[in-house]
C-alpha cells in the first residue's frame, strides 16, 4: 500500500487508467477487499482492521491476509480510510456489503474464493456454471460477472475465454495459391479473438446487470437484505430504510456502466459505448435510473453538438445555412443512432432539440423565400433527421400549411403575403332583369366585386405603372393641344379648320395610346421576373369567382387603393363611370374646345390657310 | 513526549489554552490568573501589540487602534489599519497575536513552549478561512497545527473524559461569531459526527448587535449626532463603545435580572442610556435564537431522527448562558438542553484531550541524548480495540543491527508483549494488549541479541483506550463554477474527511510554451446550491500557463484532484496527459467579498422576485413578514457598511435566493404538474377521438416522454414535448368543421371589436354562405383572408388564438 500523498505521481499511465475505471473501483476499494473483512463484519472490526492496516501501511507493510482479488491494485492510506468510513456508515455499508462476494453464505464460497485468489480462469468458470438457490450464491454469481466483465474490458484478470474458443477465433484459414501457403487476411484472427473477449464483457455484464434488475423488482431480494439489516443490528438503519438501499444499489449499479461508458467514449471506443448503453437498455433496472445516470454525459455530446457550428454561414443565405448544418447534423445523428438504441443516453433528444432549433431558424426565413422548392427540400430533410415522431409531424404540418398560405399569397408575386387594404379590385355588373313601366323601363342589375390579393410591395408599383401611364398621356396630348393652339401656321397651313381639328383629336388618340404603352414599358421595368404584371387579373381566384358567379364584363382597378374604395364607396359607385377620370376628361376635352375656339378668334373669320 | 497535548479554543470573543497531562486535562491560566484571553489586540503607537483583557479595556480609551472579532474576518483580504502606529495587520496576524499569548503562558510547564498545537474553528467555517487559521498558528510560531471543529472538541470533552456517554445528542455551539451545530453518536466509545450544521455569521455578538441598535435608535432620536451613521469615521469611536457597552449588558443580564445601559460623553456632547430586563433582551434576540433552532431541527429532520431519540443537547460557547437562549432550545427543538461542562472552556479541554492523541511529527519531537535506537512507530492513540497493533521500523542505525528486538512493557506491570523481532528491513509490529476505558502507557526498549538493553527513541508510547473519534464529515460541499452557472461537486457535504476526488477539465485556449497567463482557471465555490452564484467564491483552480513543459492544444484535458483532510488543510494537484506532467498547489484561495452596492443590488433582485412570487406564497419557507424582516436585516446591515456587516448580508441574500429558488423550483413542479394532467385529458380526449393513428402514437410517445421527464424532474424537456402536444392538438382540431366555424366566429368578434366589419363584410358572407353550403374547405381560406385584413398588430394576436405556424 502506497502513501496518499504520493500515490497519485508514482502511477504509471496504465495504472491511472485502471484507478479510473469505476467497474473496477467498484471490487477495488470495497472495504471488504480493503480491509479483508468478512461480510459479516461489524463497524467496530472495520475500524481496528483500518487501524492495523494503516500502521502497517505507514511503514511499508501490508496485512497479512491474502488479497481476495489480486489482479486489482492496492489500496492507498486514504482508501483505508475512506473503506472504514464507509463501514462506519450503515447504509453504505450494506450497499458495499451486497455487491461484495458472500463467501460464508454461498454454499460454493470458498470454492468462489479460492478461484478469485487464484485469479483462476477455470475455476471461475466453473463457478460460474453452478446453480443454487441461495441468495447469497446467487449474489456471488452476479457480482462475479460484474468484476469479470469489468476486468475483461479493461483487459486485466483471468482469462475467462474457454482456450478452444480463443484458438478457433486465432486459427488462420491458409490457402496454397500457386505453390505458395498464403493467408488472405492475417489480421482477421486478431480482430477474431478481439470480437470475442469484447462479446464475453459485454455479455459477463449483460448478464449481471440485467440480473440485478431482476432482483431488484421481486421481494426475494428485499427479504435478505432485511435479515443483513438486523444482523447488522445499527439503530441508524432499519427496515424502513428497505426502498433506499434497493434505490442505492440501482443507482449504484447505473453509475457503474455509466463510468464505464464515459471512460470509453474518452478513448473514442464508440462501438464500446453502443454495447454498454445496449446493455443498460436491456436490464431491467428503471429507465429513469439511467436517464439520470447518463444524463451528465449528455454534456459531452452536447459539446460536439456545438462542433457543429449551428450558426455558420455559407454565404448563400439562411436556407443554405441551414441545409449545410443539417447535412453536418445528420452524419452526426448517424453516427450516434447505435450508441444509444436504447435511448438512454438521450441522444435522440439532443439531436432532436438541434433540429427543433433548425426548424426554428427554417421559419424565420422570409415568406417568399419559404415558397420556393429549396426550401421545401430543407424542410424535407428536417423531417427526415429528427426522431421525434412530433417534430416530424410539426414539419408536415408546416408544409401543408404553406401550401394553404401559397393561396393566401399576392396574385402578383406570390411570395408576400396579401393585404386586405391594398388590393386590386375586380367589378362586375349584370342585369338580372328588366321591366317595362309605361314609358320607364326599369332594369335591374346584381353587382359583384372580389378583390384581387395584391401585397402593399405590388400595389406600390402598380401605382408607378398607373402614374407613368397617365403622366405619358398627359404630357404627350398636352404638348399636341398646346402646340395646335400656339403656332397653328406651322401645322395647319395647308389644312382647313376641319382637317385640323380631326388631326389634333388624332394625334391626342395617339397619345392615349402612348399612354399605354408607357405603361407597360414602366411595368415591363418594375415587375420582377416570374411576376405576374399589373394586368394580369384573368389568372385571379377573384376573376374565376365572379366568372363562377356568372359575370362576364369586369372592370378591372388595380390601383393601390382600389379595393379600399370599393369598401368605402361601394360595389356599384365603383362599377359606374369613374368620377375622377371622368372629370380629367371633361377638363381636358373642355380644354381643347377652348383652344379651338381661341384660334378662331385669332384668325378672324373667313380666313383662309 | 511523543504527542501534542496542548489544544487551543481561538474564538471570536474569547480564547483559551488546556493542556492534556496524561490522564488529566487542565485549562491553563495568564499570570493573573485567567484562564479565557479575550480575542482582542491594542497596537500601540510604538507598534508594540497588547492582547487580551488589557487591549479589551484599551477599546474604551484607544478604540481606534484596537481590534476585536477579527476572528470573523479570517481568510478574506480585509486590513486592519491602526493609526497610531500605521500598521495594517491582516485578520490571521491578529489571531496569531493572540494564540501567542496563549503559547506564552505555556512557558512553564512541562517541556516548555509547545510547537504544535490542535486548533479548534467552527464546524462551518469555509476552507480559505482554515487555510488563514493554520497561518495565524504558524505566525505565532506553532509549526504543526491540526484543526478541530469546534463542535467535536465539545463532544469530545463531553464524551471522552470519565463516563464514555453512549447515545446520539446534539451539541449546540453558539459561539462569539458562529453558530454550529452538530448530530453526534457514541457508540461502543467511538464518537462519529453523523451530521452538522451552522452559520458562519451568526453569534453572542449578534445578539450585542440588537442590543446596540436599540442604543444607536436612541441616539439617533436624540438628534445630536445627527444621522449617526456607522460608516462616518468621526463615529467609529462612539460605535465601538456601543458595541463594548452592549456585550457587558448582555453578560450582565446573563446573572441580574435587569441591567443599566449607559453611555456618556459622546461627541457633541450626547449621550444614551435606558434599562433593559431580561424580557427585554428576551424579545431582541428571539429571532438570532429561532435562526439557530430553525437550524437544528433542519438537522434532525434532514436525519430523520425525531427529537425524543436524542440522548440531550448539550451547549457549548458563552452566549448559551443567556438566560432565554436554554428555554427557547427546549421549547423550538423539543430536548432538554443543558450545559455539562463550562461552555466557555469545553472546547478547549475538547482539543487538548484530542491533541493528547496526535503524534507530534518526526521533526518536532525532543530527541533523547545518546539514543542507540530510533524508531518510528505507528500506532492509534485513541482506540476501542483491546488488542491494538503497534508497527514500526528502526529508522537509525540503518539497517538495525541483525537480533535486535523491540520491547513493550506497560507502565502497569500487568502486560507484556513478546520481544518483537526486527526484520531485515527496519520494520517489526507488536500485538498490544490495553487496560480497558482509561489511558494506557507503555514503556519501549530495545534488546540486542545479547539481551541488552539500548536506550531508545521514543522510550513510551500512550493509548487512551475505550474511546476513538472517527473522522469528521466535510461541512460544506466543495466544488467548481461551470458556464452557465452551474456548479460541478469535488466533494460533497457530509464526504467524510479525509477525502480525495478527481475530476477532468479542458483547457479552452491553444497555449505556447513560456507564454503568460492561466492553462486553466476555474471558480472554486462552497455552499449547497446547484446554482453557481448562490455559493461563495472561495478561490480558483489555477495552472499558470509559463509552467508548462510544450504547446498545449485547446480542448486538452487536465486532470485535477483535490484532496481535503480532516484538519482542511486542502491540496490540489493536477495532471495533464498530454504532457505528461504534474503541478503542483493548484488551489489559490482567495475568498469573495462583495461590496455593498453588489449586495443591493442583490437585494433588490431578491425583492423583485419575492413580489413576483405572491402565487408561490405557501412554497416559501418563510412568511411574508419574516421576509420583509430579512429584508429589513439586511438593509440595517449594509447601513452599517462594515466588511463584517456586509459579509453578513450577503450571507442572508444568498439564503434568501436559494430559499426563493427551491420555492420557484417547487412551485414550477406544481404547475407543471397540474398543466400536464389538464393537458394530458384533453389531449388524451381530443386526438383519441379525432386523431389519425399516426397522431395517436405520437401522443402515445409524448405522454410517456414527458412523464419521464417529469419524473426525472426535467421540466425543460417536459414543457417542450407538452408544447408538441398542443401543437398535436391544434393539428387535429384543424381538420374539424367545427373549429374553423368558431374560428371565424371568433374573427367576427374580432372585427367588429376593431371596427373592420365593412372591410370584410363581404368576407363574413363568404364565409357564411360556404357554411350554409356545408362548403367547409373553404372557410379556412376566407379566414386567412379576413385575417390579413387586420392591422399589422392585432393580426399576430388573432393569428397566435389558432396557434398556427403558419401567420
Amino acid at each position: 500500500m502506497t502513501s496518499a500523498s504520493d500515490s497519485l505521481t508514482s502511477m504509471t499511465t496504465q495504472d491511472r487508467e485502471l484507478r479510473r475505471s469505476v467497474g473496477l473501483n467498484q471490487f477495488r476499494k470495497s472495504p471488504f477487499r480493503l480491509l479483508r473483512l468478512p461480510s459479516s463484519a461489524t463497524a467496530k472490526q472495520a475500524v481496528w482492521q483500518c487501524d492495523k492496516a494503516l500502521a502497517r501501511a505507514r511503514v511499508g507493510m501490508t496485512l497479512p491476509d491474502p488479497d481476495p482479488v489480486p489482479w486489482l491494485a492496492n489500496g492507498d492510506q486514504m482508501e483505508l480510510q475512506e473503506a472504514s468510513q464507509t463501514m462506519e456508515s450503515p447504509l453504505a455499508r450494506i450497499v458495499e456489503q451486497l455487491l461484495w462476494f458472500d463467501f460464508t453464505d454461498d454454499p460454493y464460497g470458498s470454492q468462489l474464493a479460492q478461484a478469485l485468489q487464484n485469479a483462476d480462469g477455470n475455476q471461475l468458470r466453473a463457478y460460474a456454471a453452478v446453480q443454487q438457490p441461495v441468495m447469497a450464491h446467487k449474489l456471488n454469481q452476479l457480482n462475479l460477472r460484474l468484476l469479470l466483465g469489468f476486468s475483461l474490458l479493461r483487459d486485466v484478470g483471468p482469462s475467462v475465454v474457454p482456450q478452444s474458443a480463443a484458438k478457433e477465433a486465432a486459427r488462420l484459414a491458409w490457402q496454397n495459391q500457386a505453390g505458395l501457403q498464403t493467408v488472405d487476411d492475417p489480421h482477421k484472427a486478431i480482430r477474431g479473438a478481439g470480437a470475442l473477449l469484447g462479446g464475453q464483457w459485454a455479455a459477463l455484464l449483460t448478464d449481471a446487470v440485467s440480473g440485478w434488475g431482476g432482483l431488484l423488482a421481486g421481494d426475494e431480494l428485499a427479504a435478505h437484505i432485511r435479515t443483513k439489516i438486523d444482523a447488522l443490528g445499527d439503530e441508524l438503519l432499519g427496515h424502513d430504510d428497505m426502498e433506499t438501499i434497493l434505490s442505492a444499489i440501482r443507482t449504484r449499479i447505473a453509475d457503474l456502466v455509466v463510468g464505464e461508458t464515459k471512460l470509453e467514449m474518452a478513448s473514442g471506443n464508440l462501438a464500446n459505448v453502443g454495447a454498454l448503453s445496449s446493455l443498460a437498455g436491456k436490464s431491467q433496472i428503471d429507465s429513469e435510473v439511467w436517464l439520470v445516470a447518463f444524463k451528465p454525459l449528455r454534456t459531452q455530446f452536447q459539446s460536439e453538438l456545438a462542433d457543429l457550428q449551428p450558426e455558420a454561414e455559407t454565404g448563400n443565405g439562411l436556407i443554405e445555412d441551414v441545409a449545410a448544418y443539417l447535412e453536418r447534423l445528420g452524419t452526426l445523428a448517424d453516427r450516434w443512432r447505435p450508441l444509444d438504441e436504447a435511448q438512454l443516453l438521450g441522444l435522440a433528444t439532443l439531436i432532436d432539440e438541434a433540429v427543433g432549433d433548425a426548424f426554428g431558424r427554417l421559419r424565420g426565413v422570409p415568406r417568399e423565400k419559404q415558397l420556393e422548392p429549396r426550401f421545401k427540400e430543407v424542410l424535407d430533410r428536417v423531417g427526415q433527421i429528427a426522431a421525434s415522431g412530433s417534430i416530424k409531424e410539426r414539419v408536415k404540418a408546416y408544409k401543408d400549411r404553406l401550401a394553404d398560405v401559397q393561396k393566401a399569397m399576392c396574385h402578383f408575386c406570390g411570395k408576400r403575403e396579401l393585404d386586405g387594404t391594398t388590393c386590386a379590385s375586380l367589378s362586375s355588373q349584370r342585369e338580372i332583369s328588366r321591366t317595362r313601366y309605361g314609358n320607364t323601363i326599369r332594369v335591374q342589375y346584381q353587382v359583384g366585386a372580389r378583390p384581387v390579393g395584391r401585397c402593399p410591395t405590388c400595389a406600390q408599383r402598380h401605382g408607378f405603372v398607373k402614374h407613368a401611364g397617365s403622366v405619358a398621356f398627359f404630357t404627350l396630348s398636352s404638348a399636341v393641344l398646346f402646340l395646335a393652339a400656339i403656332h397653328p401656321s406651322t401645322w395647319f397651313q395647308s389644312w382647313d379648320f376641319g382637317t385640323a381639328a380631326f388631326m389634333v383629336a388624332v394625334l391626342v388618340a395617339v397619345c392615349w395610346g402612348l399612354g399605354f404603352v408607357g405603361r407597360e414599358i414602366a411595368a415591363s421595368f418594375v415587375t420582377p421576373k416570374g411576376e405576374r404584371r399589373f394586368n394580369n387579373y384573368r389568372e385571379s381566384n377573384a376573376f374565376a369567382g365572379l366568372r363562377g358567379d356568372g359575370f362576364s364584363s369586369m372592370k378591372y382597378d388595380f390601383r393601390p387603393d382600389a379595393w379600399e374604395l370599393v369598401n368605402k364607396q361601394g360595389v356599384k359607385a365603383r362599377h359606374g363611370t369613374d368620377s375622377g377620370d371622368a372629370l380629367k376628361w371633361i377638363v381636358q376635352i373642355g380644354v381643347v374646345i377652348l383652344l379651338i375656339a381661341l384660334r378662331v378668334c385669332l384668325a378672324g373669320g373667313g380666313h383662309h390657310y | 513526549m511523543s504527542t501534542i497535548d496542548y489544544g487551543i479554543d481561538l474564538g471570536t470573543t474569547n480564547s483559551a489554552i488546556a493542556r492534556q497531562d496524561q490522564r488529566f486535562g487542565k485549562l491553563i491560566p495568564d499570570a493573573a490568573g485567567e484562564i479565557l484571553l479575550p480575542s482582542a489586540i491594542h497596537v500601540l503607537a510604538t507598534g508594540a501589540v497588547e492582547v487580551g483583557s488589557r487591549a479589551r479595556r484599551a477599546l474604551d480609551t484607544d478604540s481606534a487602534n484596537t481590534a476585536i472579532e477579527f476572528k470573523r474576518l479570517m481568510g478574506t483580504g480585509e486590513k486592519k489599519r491602526f493609526p497610531a502606529s500605521g500598521r495594517e495587520l491582516t485578520p490571521e496576524e491578529m489571531s496569531a497575536e493572540v494564540i501567542k499569548a496563549l503559547v506564552e503562558r505555556t512557558a512553564n510547564e512541562p517541556g516548555g513552549v509547545p510547537r504544535a498545537a490542535v486548533i479548534t474553528i467552527p464546524a462551518m467555517f469555509q476552507l480559505p478561512q482554515c487555510d488563514a487559521t493554520r497561518r495565524a498558528a504558524g505566525l505565532a510560531g506553532i509549526e504543526h497545527s491540526p484543526l478541530l471543529q469546534e463542535p467535536i472538541a465539545a463532544a469530545i470533552a463531553h464524551s471522552g473524559t470519565g463516563e464514555v456517554r453512549d447515545g446520539s445528542w446534539l451539541v449546540y455551539d453558539l459561539g462569539g461569531g458562529t453558530f454550529d451545530v452538530s448530530l453526534v453518536r457514541c457508540k461502543d466509545g467511538r464518537l462519529q459526527v453523523i451530521d452538522h450544521d451552522g452559520d458562519n455569521h451568526l453569534g453572542g455578538r449578534d445578539f450585542d448587535r440588537a442590543i446596540a441598535r436599540k442604543a444607536i435608535e436612541a441616539i439617533r432620536a436624540e438628534g445630536k449626532l445627527g444621522e449617526f451613521k456607522r460608516t462616518d469615521p468621526a463615529m467609529e469611536d462612539a460605535y465601538t463603545r456601543i458595541k463594548v457597552e452592549s456585550e457587558r449588558v448582555r453578560i450582565a443580564l446573563s446573572a441580574e435580572d435587569r441591567a443599566r445601559f449607559e453611555i456618556r460623553d459622546l461627541p457633541h456632547g450626547a449621550s444614551v442610556g435606558f434599562d433593559l430586563d431580561r424580557d427585554g433582551l428576551e424579545e431582541l434576540v428571539e429571532p438570532l435564537v429561532l435562526r439557530t433552532t430553525t437550524l437544528c431541527t433542519k438537522l434532525l429532520r434532514r436525519n430523520r431522527i425525531e427529537a425524543g431519540e436524542l440522548t440531550g443537547l448539550v451547549m457549548v460557547g458563552g452566549p448559551t448562558l443567556t438566560p432565554c437562549v436554554p428555554r427557547m432550545i427546549q421549547f423550538e427543538v423539543g430536548v432538554e438542553a443543558k450545559h455539562y461542562v463550562d461552555p466557555m472552556t469545553i472546547v478547549a479541554r475538547g482539543a487538548a484531550l484530542f491533541a493528547s492523541t496526535q503524534r507530534l511529527p518526526a521533526n518536532l519531537r525532543r530527541k533523547r541524548e545518546g539514543a542507540a535506537i530510533e524508531l518510528q512507530i505507528e500506532y492509534e492513540a485513541m482506540t476501542t480495540d483491546p488488542q491494538p497493533l503497534l508497527v514500526g521500523r528502526v529508522v537509525s542505525p540503518a539497517p538495525p543491527p541483525p537480533g535486535l528486538r523491540i520491547v513493550m512493557e506497560r507502565d502497569d506491570g500487568t502486560f507484556r508483549a513478546p520481544p518483537a523481532a526486527v526484520q531485515p528491513n527496519g520494520a517489526f509490529a507488536v500485538d498490544l494488549q490495553l487496560a480497558p476505558s482509561q489511558l494506557n502507557l507503555f514503556k519501549i526498549s530495545s534488546v540486542d541479541r545479547n539481551g541488552a538493553t539500548l536506550p531508545t527513541e521514543p522510550d513510551a508510547i500512550k493509548i487512551l483506550h475505550g474511546f476513538s473519534i472517527a473522522k469528521p464529515p466535510l461541512s460544506q460541499s466543495v466544488g467548481v463554477m461551470l458556464a452557465g452557472n452551474t456548479v460541478s461537486w469535488y466533494l460533497r457535504k457530509g464526504a467524510v474527511l479525509p477525502a480525495r476526488q478527481t475530476m477532468t477539465h479542458t483547457t479552452t485556449v491553444n497555449l505556447k510554451r513560456g507564454q503568460g497567463g492561466e492553462a486553466v482557471h476555474v471558480p472554486m465555490v462552497q455552499g449547497e446550491s446547484s446554482r453557481g452564484d448562490r455559493n461563495k467564491v472561495i478561490g480558483v483552480l489555477h495552472i499558470s500557463a509559463e509552467k508548462i513543459g510544450r504547446d498545449l492544444p485547446d480542448g486538452s484535458t487536465v486532470e485535477v484532484t483535490i484532496s481535503v483532510d480532516e484538519s482542511a488543510q486542502t491540496v490540489g494537484r493536477a495532471y495533464v496527459p498530454a504532457l505528461d506532467q504534474w503541478f503542483d498547489d493548484v488551489v489559490r484561495f482567495d475568498m469573495e467579498s462583495k461590496s455593498t452596492t453588489e449586495v443591493g443590488k442583490q437585494l433588490t433582485a431578491q425583492k423583485d422576485r419575492l413580489a413576483s412570487l405572491e402565487a408561490l406564497a405557501d412554497s416559501l419557507e418563510s412568511t411574508p413578514e419574516q421576509n420583509d424582516a430579512r429584508i429589513a436585516e439586511v438593509e440595517a446591515l449594509m447601513d452599517e457598511g462594515d466588511r463584517d456587516s456586509i459579509d453578513l448580508a450577503d450571507q442572508m441574500v444568498r439564503m434568501m435566493s436559494q430559499e426563493i429558488d427551491a420555492a420557484e423550483e417547487g412551485g414550477k413542479k406544481a404547475q407543471i404538474a397540474s398543466e400536464w394532467a389538464e393537458l394530458k385529458e384533453r389531449a388524451n380526449g381530443l386526438v383519441g377521438d379525432l386523431g389519425q393513428p399516426g397522431e395517436k402514437r405520437t401522443l402515445a410517445t409524448l405522454v410517456t416522454e414527458i412523464e419521464r421527464a417529469l419524473a426525472r424532474g426535467d421540466f425543460d424537456a417536459a414543457e417542450s414535448k407538452m408544447e408538441d402536444i398542443r401543437s398535436l392538438n391544434i393539428t387535429v382540431l384543424m381538420r374539424e368543421p367545427d373549429f374553423w366555424i368558431g374560428y371565424l366566429n371568433y374573427l367576427r368578434k374580432e372585427a367588429e371589436r376593431l371596427g373592420l366589419l365593412g372591410l370584410t363584410s363581404k368576407h363574413f358572407e363568404r364565409g357564411a354562405r360556404a357554411i350554409q353550403a356545408q362548403n367547409i374547405a373553404e372557410i379556412p381560406g376566407v379566414c386567412r383572408e379576413i385575417v390579413a385584413m387586420f392591422p399589422s398588430d392585432e393580426r399576430d394576436r388573432v393569428s397566435a388564438a389558432i396557434r398556427s405556424d403558419v401567420k
